[in-house]
């Protein structure tokens, strides 16, 4: 059950860290600081992402490396499938969109991977941490309620009363 | 304490991956033109070609149209370059002597074909290198004596073989796209290089004039390169067309236009319209009879969608999704706020 559930925190991170990183590089490099300052900017925010919602050093960094490697392929991918649906669905483009998907082997995305692992890494360790210090420490909500026999409002405890 | 030492290691990182992150595209050029991908062409072809003796009571027309679909493809070759493919489709085609074609069309027997990539272009720059060992294409076409099928998809399967990596002895400059800081009176180059030998051939067009250029459903402010019958011959001289070529090139009426996006560079499309009347003797009922040829050429190659290359300066996504081009900061932000949340305000364990 925790394998899956580590697993779908993962897949998770993974997905939200690369539609992230995706619209990122959609966004005018020159407002990233240039094309290259936005690929890392678009690494950086894509890692993050996916640290933050893997919640774990270990989960972090697996999502984070995972998705600095598939950033930059699944960005060409998805461009060229909507411009494969905007050219028409013939035989002749699919065969070209095969041949174009044999690009993610020729791209050296291991520094992305290792970045990403990095990034994604640290998110992950500190949003367990603060997840941590939450459930140890809980803010405790109350509301001011009005007592007639002092004539002034006090602050009102709902899980004391509880208890 | 702990965070304020890791501050310099991620600082380091950001400054590693700065270092060794793959140049995308630098200089003067949008970086969107390097990977086209579904960029689609429309090459239209129209010629009539009337030979005519009234007094003999002669008259024979030619005519026949044609049109092709190009759609454009890219991939990350390695090193710096872009590996571009393309796939031709025939939409339409028409002769009025369509006896001449027969062999032709007989031997195709097909309305598309999809080409492999053979040409790659080095990032940030015009220069386009063919991924052809021609010593090995050489060698391979002089073993091959092809007299059957058979043969011929032997030698295509040793073409093929000789094709893949990056020859960088020969380049061209790509006349896809051109660079972005240009103007009027600017020379584009367009050229032919050998690096081993020095070889080159080059030609020079200028840039005459911009405006509004009709192309892919949309209007787009244009570079436009005019050329006439004299720019055209004195071109093909500086190529090395004889003396008699060229003096039948400026006798016939040649009106060609090239145009290119402001925004990306990108090439918008090429009109060629040319007309010529003349005399020439042709064999008719075994005598030989003068008739007056007239001869209509128009050719254009026009952008019909854009694909991933920014024309108009608007991305693929933008032009599909219809919203800026900067909201996608605002997508990335609500999904990084999203993560967080989940992150942080999720019992643990929970997916």
């Amino acid at each position: 059950m925790a394998v899956l559930s580590a697993l779908a925190n993962v897949i998770l991170g993974i997905i939200l860290g690369l539609a992230s990183g995706f619209f990122l590089l959609e966004v005018n490099p020159s407002l990233l600081g240039g094309e290259a300052a936005a690929s890392i900017v678009a690494l950086i925010v894509s890692s993050l992402t996916a640290g933050l919602s893997s919640r774990g050093a270990i989960r972090g960094c697996v999502a984070g490396a995972l998705t600095g490697y598939l950033l930059f392929p699944t960005r060409a991918l998805v461009l060229v499938f909507l411009a494969v649906i905007n050219v028409g669905f013939r035989a002749l483009s699919w065969a070209l969109l095969a041949n174009t998907m044999t690009a993610i082997t020729n791209i050296n995305l291991v520094f992305f991977a290792v970045g990403g692992a990095v990034v994604g890494g640290l998110a992950g360790y500190l949003a367990s941490k603060l997840a941590a210090r939450r459930e140890e420490y809980p803010v405790e909500y109350y509301t001011e309620q009005y007592y007639e026999e002092y004539g002034a409002s006090y602050p009102y405890y709902p899980e004391q009363e509880a208890a | 304490m702990r965070l304020r030492a890791l501050l310099p290691a991620c600082l380091a990182l950001v400054l590693l991956v700065l270092l060794v992150a793959p140049s995308r595209a630098q200089g003067s050029y949008d970086p969107s033109v390097f990977t086209p991908n579904g960029v689609v062409y429309e090459l239209k072809g129209d010629f009539t070609v009337v030979l005519e003796n009234r007094t003999e009571n002669f008259m024979e027309e030619r005519k026949g149209n044609i049109t092709l679909v190009l759609t454009l493809f890219s991939r990350d070759q390695g090193g710096g370059y872009q590996a571009w493919s393309m796939s031709v489709y025939l939409e339409k085609f028409y002769y009025n002597k369509p006896e001449e074609f027969r062999t032709l069309l007989d031997v195709l027997r097909l309305n598309g074909i999809a080409i492999p990539p053979l040409v790659a272009v080095k990032e940030g720059t015009r220069e386009t290198y063919f991924l052809v060992d021609f010593h090995q294409l050489k060698k391979a076409l002089e073993e091959t004596n092809v007299t059957g099928t058979g043969d011929l998809v032997a030698l295509a399967n040793k073409v093929m073989a000789a094709t893949g990596e990056v020859n960088e002895e020969v380049y061209f400059m790509n006349p896809f796209f051109i660079p972005l800081d240009v103007g009027v009176g600017t020379e584009i180059i367009y050229g032919v290089y050998n690096k081993t030998s020095h070889q080159q051939l080059e030609v020079r067009l200028r840039i005459d004039d911009d405006g509004p250029v009709e192309a892919a459903g949309g209007t787009y402010d244009a570079w436009i390169i005019r050329m006439d019958e004299d720019e055209v011959a004195d071109i093909l001289a500086g190529l090395g067309l004889d003396e008699e070529g060229v003096r039948a090139i400026r006798s016939v009426d040649v009106k060609a236009s090239i145009y290119y996006d402001k925004a990306s560079g990108w090439l918008l499309g090429y009109e060629l319209h040319s007309h010529a009347t003349n005399r020439t003797t042709i064999e008719h009922e075994g005598r030989t009879i003068i008739a007056n040829a007239t001869g209509d050429v128009d050719v254009v190659f026009k952008l019909v969608e854009p694909g991933t290359v920014n024309v108009g300066g608007k991305t693929l996504l933008e032009r599909t999704l219809h919203l800026p081009r900067n909201s996608g900061l605002a997508f990335s932000a609500g999904l990084l706020a999203l993560s967080a949340y989940l992150g942080l305000r999720r019992p643990r364990g929970e997916a």
